[in-house]
């Protein structure tokens, strides 16, 4: 009978959640290593604030544990589900603040990130490239109010404020922008056949 | 409440699935999508879209100490500790992090958190994994670390209909040494845990008794 053997780094994300659950030492260890970056990072482009951020992604962690039963591997990526965590727990953690003056240049590293560049295209699988390009391919307005709203947990009202216009126009922005980014990664998989 | 029409539903959907929308909308939202596939299968894939876009943002290196203060989070929250002889494998490399750590959570924390093992001391590859089979059907796949404490996690696809499965974690005479029941979702179950002691096979049946896929544990 086959049978898979591999050290840290090959274990698949999920079996690394399901040693996290069953009180696995080393792969506990391993799982917050692997994922740690990138929880880091969400909190961080949520919140702003590092410190606030850290707590966040501590937070995260320890809810992955508590929660990892309730994990389907069949239903998306552990690294998505760490992530949907992550940025509800850091726009819990902005909407308990009192809102602060956004600068409105600080979104634009956050917007070039997730759109697509040679760097970024060549790290990412397939998938994740074609998602970069869909939403690049958005006038530069619709982009920002969705990475507002989608990434840094804005309401309508507030990315409305953060821009400078009308909460209709905000929301229609958002709504426009999600839609695009859906009608394009539909063409790209119908492509691909 | 009146019941939204679909166009009115797929307008609100993107709000829907990026978590702004609240209230009276909302609830009108969920409302219709209990009644309506065709907008649920739009909701489901916005918010995909949505889980996707969080993997775009570029990871960001924490803060010196982080990983140390995740895993003391959860030693305080109550994840077991290891045996002693793994914490002992690891004491020697991870000294410096033992006069830190040890006041919280002992010799896991000295081994957990060393940023470097010694080849020596190195733990070999402990993870196993085999399909779980119906005949010659795979319908799923049995992961197992046998080192201690061993764990074993599985997934399987259910037959059409079954809401529940029995899995028996089975000894080498045929006796029973545990059972869990899984709940199956979207078509699939999943059970991860403690592996029952001096279990040889596993084996999943439906709620009529039907055998759903079996595998034999990996070394037995």
């Amino acid at each position: 009978m086959a049978a898979w053997r591999g050290a840290s780094e090959d274990v698949p994300d999920d079996l690394l959640l399901a040693g996290l659950a069953a009180g696995d030492a080393r792969s506990s260890v391993a799982f917050v290593r692997r994922f740690q970056g990138a929880v880091f990072g969400i909190a961080v482009a949520v919140v702003g604030d590092g410190r606030i951020a850290e707590d966040v992604a501590q937070q995260a962690f320890e809810r992955a544990w508590r929660h990892a039963a309730l994990f389907d591997p069949r239903r998306g990526s552990v690294r998505a589900w760490l992530g949907t965590i992550t940025h509800n727990l850091a726009v819990d953690a902005v909407r308990a603040r009192p809102p602060t003056p956004m600068d409105p240049h600080s979104l634009d590293p956050l917007v070039a990130a997730v759109t697509s560049t040679p760097e970024h295209a060549a790290m990412a699988g397939e998938s994740l490239a074609q998602l970069r390009a869909a939403i690049g391919a958005l006038p530069p307005s619709q982009a920002r109010a969705l990475v507002l709203a989608a990434l840094r947990g804005m309401t309508a009202a507030q990315v409305a404020t953060a821009e400078g216009i009308p909460v209709g126009t905000a929301k229609s922005r958002i709504r426009a922008a999600l839609r695009g980014v859906r009608a394009t990664v539909a063409e790209q998989e119908a492509d691909r056949g | 409440m009146a019941d939204l029409r679909c166009d009115t539903c797929r307008e609100l959907a993107p709000e829907l699935a990026l978590g702004l929308l609240g209230g009276d909308e909302r609830a009108a939202v969920l409302a219709h999508l209990q009644r309506c596939e065709r907008c649920r299968d739009d909701v489901a894939a916005l918010t995909g879209l949505h889980e996707r876009m969080r993997t775009l943002v570029p990871p960001v290196e924490p803060p010196a100490g982080f990983e140390t203060c995740v895993l003391r989070r959860l030693a305080h929250a109550g994840l077991p500790q290891p045996s002693r002889s793994w914490a002992r494998g690891l004491a020697v490399a991870a000294a410096a992090i033992v006069v830190v750590c040890a006041t919280f959570v002992g010799g896991w924390m000295a081994g957990a958190t060393s940023p470097a093992t010694p080849a020596s001391q190195s733990v070999r590859p402990e993870l196993l994994a085999v399909p779980l089979t119906s005949g010659d059907r795979p319908v799923g796949r049995l992961f197992v670390k046998p080192a201690t404490p061993s764990w074993i996690y599985l997934y399987v696809d259910a037959p059409a209909g079954a809401a529940r499965l029995k899995c028996e974690f089975l000894r080498h005479d045929g006796s029973s040494a545990a059972t869990a029941m899984l709940t199956v979702r979207s078509g699939d179950a999943h059970w991860g845990g403690p592996n029952p002691a001096g279990t040889t096979d596993v084996r999943l049946t439906d709620e009529t008794g039907g055998f759903v896929g079996g595998a034999r544990l990996p070394g037995d």
